[in-house]
């Protein structure tokens, strides 16, 4: 006996024409009835028939003793999820129930993806990060600058890892010429927490780098669990050497990388920040070794512009310019004189004419030339202006203007003065 | 290594180039900074083009402040490493 089961029909399920539906109406009536039902759940499940698309995304199914659900989780999604997902891998996924007409199908569509127990472990690490926060061990102002050109960079981490290939891959490639000194450690497992923190205590104390980078290349939130332990948070705090941490992948977020004096998203990563600034460093020296040179140039410059007012020349010219004015004076003094000395002379010629010319006017024999004429008498070789004292037959001498006369007295005159 | 690191002589530098920028001081001293700041910057190209380099792993830890560390050559990248 089949049981019509009408009391419990779905209110909304009545076909349109009141005797069949057709299958789209059905299956649109499924989809709606499904996805409203389950718009958030979380499934845990174990991984079966793992396959990721060619367009990036992944398509699985979650599987226990008894069912199978369909999921898919798309590529914009998948950086979110934290481990390389395979068949038999426990897994907790979190998303929406989706119906696909076409293929009359429901599946999961994951908007998370993580391995079952990690909820606990997240929980976990979300404590010790508060409580070491609360420390102060990640506050910002601990946080030191590193070495801007290191000449020696110590890697803790596996020497077969990932990690120490990126780096010293890295460096190569960029000349960088930094020694690197490999500080052995396990990067997981039991007891790599106490390891890594060791290998960072012997670094700083031995000094064995100017900057520490503590590492590893990616692997599951487990694998990378060392790194977030307190033991090696705490190392790293206390490391006198500043220290970048590069754990696992850009998504990758470990209490290392929040310790750390520089968080690098890889090891690769690391290696560039430690050889970065090389360029800039030789453009930097250039430049200071330009202005060294330009400093002292143009001191220099400034010296011999000051010198050359000593030069043989200028010291020539400015003994010229000295002497200058004393040398005219010289040539004024000299001509003065000689101009004086024949004015001297010329005004003594005249003088001396002016007196000559004087001189020949009181010559008696000027005189003469009028027709006077000079009476000497001879007895007494006087020059006679007076009678008196002449006796007749006196000689006289009688000087003419041109010849003379010899006359004797005949008689004299007594008489008054003309 | 050098005595004083990369960045004390870099500073160093900077100071130099700086006192001679001024150019206060007497020409003697003016000449003694730069051949020293000159010295400087070119140990410091040195160092920035230096390419060589070595890649040493830890193999012994001293045990004692006395002793040195043990350093061994690291086995260089195997060909296939290589980019």
């Amino acid at each position: 006996m089949m049981e019509r089961p009408e009391d419990r029909r779905n209110p909304r399920a009545a076909p349109a024409d009141g005797k069949h539906f057709t299958v789209s109406e059905i299956t649109e009536l499924i989809k709606a009835t499904l996805e409203e039902s389950f718009p958030w759940i979380t499934v845990q499940g174990e991984i079966s028939n793992f396959r990721p698309s060619s367009s990036g995304h992944w398509y699985f199914s979650l599987k226990d003793v008894n069912a199978v659900l369909s999921a898919v989780m798309f590529h914009s999604r998948l950086e979110t999820v934290k481990f390389t997902p395979g068949d038999g891998m426990l897994v907790t996924a979190s998303g929406s129930i989706s119906v696909y007409q076409r293929r009359g199908s429901y599946q999961l569509i994951c908007e998370s993806l993580i391995r079952a127990g990690q909820g606990d472990i997240l929980a976990m690490l979300e404590e010790r990060k508060r409580s070491l926060a609360a420390e102060g061990l990640f506050d910002a102002a601990r946080k030191r600058p590193l070495p801007v050109f290191p000449s020696r960079v110590a890697v803790v981490t596996s020497p077969t890892g990932a990690a120490i290939r990126d780096i010293l891959r890295v460096l190569r490639r960029r000349n960088a010429g930094i020694d690197v000194v490999i500080v052995p450690t396990p990067v997981q497992g039991e007891g790599a927490d106490e390891r890594i923190a060791h290998a960072i205590e012997t670094t700083a104390r031995w000094r064995l780098g100017e900057v520490i980078i503590v590492g590893r290349g990616g692997g599951s939130l487990e694998d990378l669990l060392p790194f977030s332990s307190e033991a090696v948070v705490r190392a790293i705090a206390a490391s006198p050497v500043p220290v970048i941490s590069a754990v696992g992948h850009e998504t990758d977020v470990t209490l290392s990388d929040l310790a750390a004096d520089v968080r690098a998203p890889t090891p690769s990563a690391a290696a560039e920040i430690v050889a970065a600034s090389r360029s800039e460093l030789l453009a930097q020296v250039a430049g200071l070794k330009a202005s060294l040179e330009g400093s002292l140039q143009s001191r220099l410059d400034m010296i011999r512009v000051l010198l050359g007012q000593f030069s043989r020349e200028n010291l020539e010219r400015n003994v010229r310019l000295f002497l200058q004015p004393t040398l005219q004076r010289l040539d004024d003094a000299t001509e003065a004189l000689r101009r004086g000395f024949s004015e001297i002379l010329s005004d003594a010629r005249h003088r001396f004419e002016l007196a000559a010319r004087e001189l020949s006017s009181y010559s008696p024999l000027a005189v003469l030339e009028r027709g006077y004429a000079v009476v000497t008498h001879e007895p007494t070789r006087r020059v006679l202006v007076s009678a008196d004292g002449v006796h007749p037959r006196d000689r006289l001498d009688i000087r003419l203007a041109r010849g003379g006369l010899r006359a004797s007295v005949e008689e004299m005159h007594a008489g008054e003065k003309l | 290594m050098p005595a004083k690191s990369f960045e004390d002589r870099l500073e160093r530098l900077e100071k130099l180039a700086e006192k001679l920028r001024e150019g206060k001081i007497p020409l003697e001293e003016a000449v003694t900074l730069f051949e020293e700041g000159m010295k400087l910057a070119r140990s410091l190209e040195k160092d920035l083009s230096r390419v060589e380099r070595k890649v040493e792993i830890l193999t012994r830890e001293p045990e004692s402040n006395g002793e040195e560390p043990g350093l061994e050559l690291f086995p260089e990248l195997s060909e296939e490493d290589k980019e």
